[in-house]
């Protein structure tokens, strides 16, 4: 469905808010959605039935329905398609009760006029939301009926909970990235103001200062930059909420690492942490897009650095792997990433600083997890990196040790032989 | 409008704060600053005043700017009437958005004053030498 339209069913019966929907879907450019409007939910479950559709968008109160009948009506015809559900009031607790009944997700219409990417983003979540439910059930489906056979029963099951586990853990990152974006982005846009609100009231001051103010001119630069600093953080949140789309294409990792070991270069000089660069000029090319892996080495360095405030060793090694045994994200199951027989490149980025205790390890691809003070970091650094890995279709592992060091190892695709 | 008198700015942002800097740092520069507090005021007082220049916030209740903007662009009255969009979205596609519907800048909050005069500067001098085409 990568470059095919999403086909929306608008069932809406107001023509200015349908026309905020249409309006709000036009603007999307991956993926297009190809709108069909419905301002009753009968014309909607008769378009329904007439096939084709991906998505359904509604409202709850229409004029030959009203509130979560209108959604119980749709369920009743399709358990298949994903539902988005309008509102125009703000109430959690009619919103609980429509994701309980089997809505993927909620949307009040206020908000879709101010902010149009929230609808966009909530169509992406539910449909893929939607994706991995029916798989979910279609794994349930396998549990059941690997429970009748005999034979070898007791191995099948194990391996569908196994998998059922893996996609249930892929369900609670997607929500979790989800309310993480939505969230980013509602507080960006209410912390800008009022940061703007200071940066004029510096503008209006500086003018007013006599040249022999120097301490007070001194505060306002001191403002000034604080402004600039939680601006920087902002755009970050921005950036990590905002669908990227990826481009992937073969590329030299060593180019890639050493133009993220520029910008490091200074922390690294400064905290005496030496840096050692064991990366083949012959590697082969790696399936890639160069600024989304810029940042992910960008990240891991950063990561390293904030390890070492004593100085050490940043290691980082990248050699083709083939991968012969079963390990996380190895082998045959559907989830794997990667087959065994594969060949990838393994990419080590090494510390030699304070380590991650054993019981936070699992945590760190968590986001908002972090050990950092508040200010120093908001932990997103390492679920933003995951993200971008996942998107490249590479796995991402950590080991680590108290007081000796961390190990981040990436697993990357090689480019398809022939040059494409 | 005779450039006799004073240039006359129209502000548009629901934050009181906000319009309260605007008319300040505006004013220290010479312009006179006339402000509203969302799309319906601005709309009025737009036809009314016939600033030289509107600066229009994007979110704020009753009309939102982007819609505010296509009105000012609707009517003959205010039509020519250069709008430079001051505004916390920032992304590219809201950048588009400002552009397609006419504005003649877009500016990101926080941003440092004298960029916003520049483009003001800019923008009067559009009035008074429509571009050819």
């Amino acid at each position: 469905m990568t470059n095919d339209r999403v086909k929306v069913l608008l069932i809406e019966d107001s023509p200015e808010d349908a026309h905020v929907m249409q309006d709000a879907l036009a603007a999307a450019s991956e993926p297009q959605f190809e709108v069909t409007w419905a301002n009753r939910l009968s014309l909607g479950l008769e378009q329904l039935r007439g096939g084709g559709m991906d998505v359904i968008l509604t409202d709850l109160d229409l004029p030959d329905s009203r509130g979560l009948n209108t959604l119980a009506a749709i369920r009743a015809q399709t358990d298949r398609h994903p539902i988005v559900v309008l509102t125009s009031s703000d109430n959690d607790q009619l919103a609980i009760q429509a994701v309980q009944q089997g809505a993927q997700d909620y949307l009040v219409k206020g908000y879709v006029q101010v902010y149009p990417s929230l609808l966009l983003r909530a169509m992406g979540y539910a449909i893929e939301r939607n994706r991995m439910a029916q798989r979910e059930k279609e794994l349930t489906g396998a549990v059941a009926a690997a429970a009748l056979a005999e034979g070898q029963r007791a191995a099948e099951l194990d391996r569908a909970y196994q998998e059922l586990k893996q996609t249930q853990a892929l369900l609670v990152q997607a929500e979790k990235m989800a309310a993480v974006g939505q969230l980013a982005s509602g507080i960006a846009h209410e912390v800008k103001n009022p940061l703007n609100i200071i940066l004029q009231s510096i503008n209006y001051l500086e003018p007013e200062l006599k040249p022999e103010q120097a301490q007070q001119q001194e505060i306002l630069n001191v403002m000034r930059e604080a402004v600039t600093a939680a601006n920087t953080i902002i755009r970050g949140l921005l950036d990590f909420s905002k669908p990227t789309p990826l481009e992937l294409k073969p590329a030299p990792l060593r180019g890639v690492i050493e133009a993220s070991l520029v910008l490091v270069r200074k922390e690294l000089d400064a905290r005496g942490i030496r840096l050692a660069h064991e990366i083949p000029a012959d590697l082969p090319p790696v399936l890639l897009d160069e600024n989304q892996m810029k940042q992910v080495f960008l990240n891991l360095f950063l990561n390293a650095i904030h390890a070492m405030p004593q100085g050490g060793q940043l290691t980082v090694r990248a050699a083709v792997q083939d991968l012969a045994k079963p390990g996380d994200g190895v082998g045959k199951r559907a989830s794997d990433v990667f087959r065994i027989g594969d060949r990838a490149v393994a990419c080590e980025v090494a510390d030699t600083g304070t380590g991650i205790p054993k019981e936070l390890l699992p945590k760190v691809f968590t986001p908002f997890f972090t050990t950092k003070a508040p200010g120093e970091g908001v932990g997103l650094g390492l679920s933003i990196t995951k993200t971008l890995i996942d998107g490249h279709r590479g796995l991402i592992q950590i080991a680590s040790e108290e007081g000796r060091g961390t190990t981040v190892t990436l697993l990357l695709r090689l480019a398809p032989a022939g040059g494409r | 409008m005779a450039p006799s008198g004073l240039m006359t700015i129209l502000a548009v942002d629901d934050e009181a704060n906000s319009r309260k800097l605007l008319k300040l740092l505006l004013e220290r520069e010479g312009f006179r600053v006339i402000t509203a507090a969302n799309g319906e005021e601005a709309l009025i007082l737009a036809k009314v005043e016939q600033p030289q220049v509107i600066l229009l916030d994007v979110m704020m209740p009753k009309l939102n700017g982007y819609d505010a903007l296509r009105r000012l662009r609707e009517d003959q009255d205010t039509a020519a009437i250069p709008v430079i969009m001051v505004t916390a979205k920032g992304t590219e596609h809201d950048i588009a958005a400002s552009f397609r519907l006419g504005a003649a800048f877009h500016i990101e909050k926080p941003y440092e004053t004298k960029d916003l005069l520049q483009k003001i500067q800019v923008a009067l001098r559009l009035r008074e030498q429509p571009p050819q085409t």
